[in-house]
């Protein structure tokens, strides 16, 4: 079926170029008395043309025949035979057909070629979507398989621990530590729903930001208070160099930051300190979160920043979604923020954001 | 029992920890904890518990390998503690010499049953008598004769074997490949279909609904289990 869809279209075009030769033999012979033969010649030309362009070199190479012999037939003396008189007229000829069948095989080969790049391009385009529906499957299956991981332990210590309330052997001490482990378990499970929650909104562009003027210990407030449990068995140092206030959207930023926070909760040992630091300066407001902890390893540094990435040792030592990072890198881009991880020189991780925000001096600097 | 039974809980995460531990000491067991296979081994050397339930996702060592290096020193009965979908764990657990298997998220009932089914077991209490009741079955082991009510079932030799293989274990799962080693030999533990063969001709002549089994109980990917606790 294939083959047969351009022989037809070449009969077609064939049938329309020697119309178009009879055509114009017939307008320059009996209307126009056009007899130059560089403009017959060139007519011709046009009309082999313009077939090369749409069918096959055959077809073009065919027209250019019948127009080189229409040519000679109609236009060069003696006209009305297929004889000429001058030998000048035979190189004419000559080079009329060489220049038609050059210009057809020219054109054929440029269509065949652009054709090629049209299917290389489909080829590409087909292997990116098939790459991108390849990564989606795996983000899929990782999504959920961290959301199977990190739903089994709270759900079964809230299943045990409340049918152990239940039970009448309980003392006071070990109902009020069953009643804390239930309401930590539940806290863990809303956090891990905050953050599918927050995941579907970057994905799905739905992020919008929301600025205001704000002292920027109100948004280090913001995120203690959101971290809530999982800072309790750390030491907080708390930086603030600045005096003024800044234009950013609040909520958002605490938000990252108290990713940020989470993570060094959970890569460094209970009772170290976590040192956070806030600063203003013409880049705009910058955060820093440095720990205790091992460090990163130099070859998770490059994909920290990737959904469900979790560093092979990481892997084994800490209960860990592997969202957390992903959700503040998502959140600070709405902002058209940066954040980056390096090692400290004297140990531990280093989180450093920067969110670009105009600043003014605040209010009570004013009026003090 | 005679004796508090100690029972030697080892899981890394501090919920499950301070969930089960208060749950079996309301049982009347006395509970160790153990947050690593290093610390777990050490504990069971020198202070050898009845009973040791396993989460097979440790921290440190494989929880298999821990198994595996119990099971070389020692019988004590373990379970382990293994996510849904980690059936390939579950089974290398079990032919490393686990003895039962519980799956998170688990309810409190399902791991007392297991822990004192196992210990049942070891305590020698009820083995053989020469018969096994199951709801309305019995299994005379000795004169190889199957009772549902007062109805004799006839079996052939082979669902025979396969049914006292189970009685002998009730409550407790084998693996796949354990049963077909103990039927038809080792050459055999790769060719499950005997086994599903043989376990849908057991069914059709036991189980008063087949489709829906009340004794010979399936454990998906993992293996079979006949159990004493029917419902009715």
């Amino acid at each position: 079926v294939a083959s047969q869809v351009p022989a037809t279209r070449d009969l077609r075009l064939l049938a329309a170029a020697i119309l178009g030769i009879a055509v114009v033999v017939f307008v320059y012979t009996e209307w126009l008395h056009v007899t130059n033969a560089l403009i017959v010649g060139f007519t011709f030309l046009l009309i082999v043309l313009v077939v090369a362009a749409m069918a096959t070199f055959w077809a073009a190479a065919l027209v250019s025949v019948l127009a080189m012999l229409a040519f000679n037939f109609f236009f060069l003396p003696p006209v009305g035979t297929l004889y000429l008189s001058e030998a000048e007229n035979w190189v004419a000829l000559f080079v009329f057909l060489v220049v038609s069948l050059v210009a057809s095989n020219l054109s054929t080969a440029a269509r065949a070629r652009a054709q090629e790049a049209v299917d290389r391009a489909q080829l590409v385009e087909a292997r990116k979507a098939a790459d991108l529906a390849r990564q989606g499957e795996e983000l899929k299956s990782a999504l959920l398989a961290s959301i199977a991981h990190n739903l089994r332990t709270p759900l079964t210590a809230i299943r045990i621990a409340a049918s152990n309330l239940q039970s009448s052997w309980l003392s006071d001490a070990d109902r009020h530590e069953q009643g804390d482990l239930i309401l930590t378990e539940v806290e863990r499970l809303n956090r891990l729903f905050q953050n599918i929650l927050e995941m579907a909104r970057i994905d799905a562009g739905a992020i919008s930001t929301d600025l205001r003027w704000v002292d920027p210990s109100e948004i280090l407030e913001a995120a203690r208070d959101q971290v809530g449990l999982a800072l309790r068995h750390h030491n907080l140092d708390l930086k603030i160099d600045s005096d003024v206030l800044v234009q950013v959207d609040p909520l958002l930023t605490a938000s990252a930051l108290t990713h940020v926070l989470e993570n060094a909760a959970q890569y460094s040992p209970p009772e170290s300190w976590i040192f956070v630091t806030l600063a203003v300066s013409r880049d705009g407001l910058t955060m820093g979160v440095r720990d205790q902890g091992r460090g990163i390893d130099a070859g998770d540094l490059p994909h920290l920043f990737e959904r469900f990435y979790r560093g092979a040792e990481s892997k084994r030592r800490v209960a860990g979604t592997g969202m957390g990072l992903s959700i503040a890198s998502g959140l600070i881009a709405a902002e058209h923020g940066r954040i980056w991880a390096e090692n400290c020189p004297g140990g531990g991780a280093q989180f450093t954001i920067v969110i670009p925000a105009a600043q003014k001096p605040s209010a009570l600097e004013q009026t003090s | 029992m005679t004796r508090t039974a100690k029972i030697l809980l080892v899981d890394d995460e501090i919920p499950i920890q301070r969930a089960v531990a208060p749950l079996l000491r309301s049982r009347g067991y006395d509970v160790e904890v153990a947050g690593t296979g290093e610390a777990a081994l050490k504990l069971v050397e020198s202070r050898p518990p009845d009973l040791v339930v396993l989460d097979l996702g440790l921290p440190d060592i494989d929880g298999t390998e821990v198994c595996r290096r119990i099971r070389a020193e020692s019988a004590m009965p373990i379970i382990v503690l293994s996510a849904r979908g980690a059936e390939r764990d579950k089974v290398e657990a079990l032919e490393l010499g686990a003895d039962d298997y519980v799956t998170k998220p688990f309810g409190p009932d399902e791991l007392v049953a297991r822990i004192r089914v196992a210990l049942r077991r070891v305590s020698g209490a009820e083995v053989p008598s020469g018969r096994l009741r199951a709801g309305d079955l019995t299994v005379d082991y000795d004169r190889h004769r199957v009772f549902r009510g007062a109805e004799e079932i006839r079996l052939t030799p082979k669902e025979f074997d396969l049914l006292a293989l189970l009685a002998h274990n009730a409550d407790r799962v084998l693996t796949h490949r354990a049963i077909l080693k103990a039927i038809w030999g080792t050459q055999a533990i790769n060719e499950p279909e005997h086994l599903w063969v043989l376990m849908a001709q057991l069914r059709k002549k036991l189980e008063p609904d087949p489709a829906k089994p009340r004794y010979l109980i399936s454990e998906p990917w993992v293996g079979y289990r006949l159990t004493t606790d029917t419902p009715d």
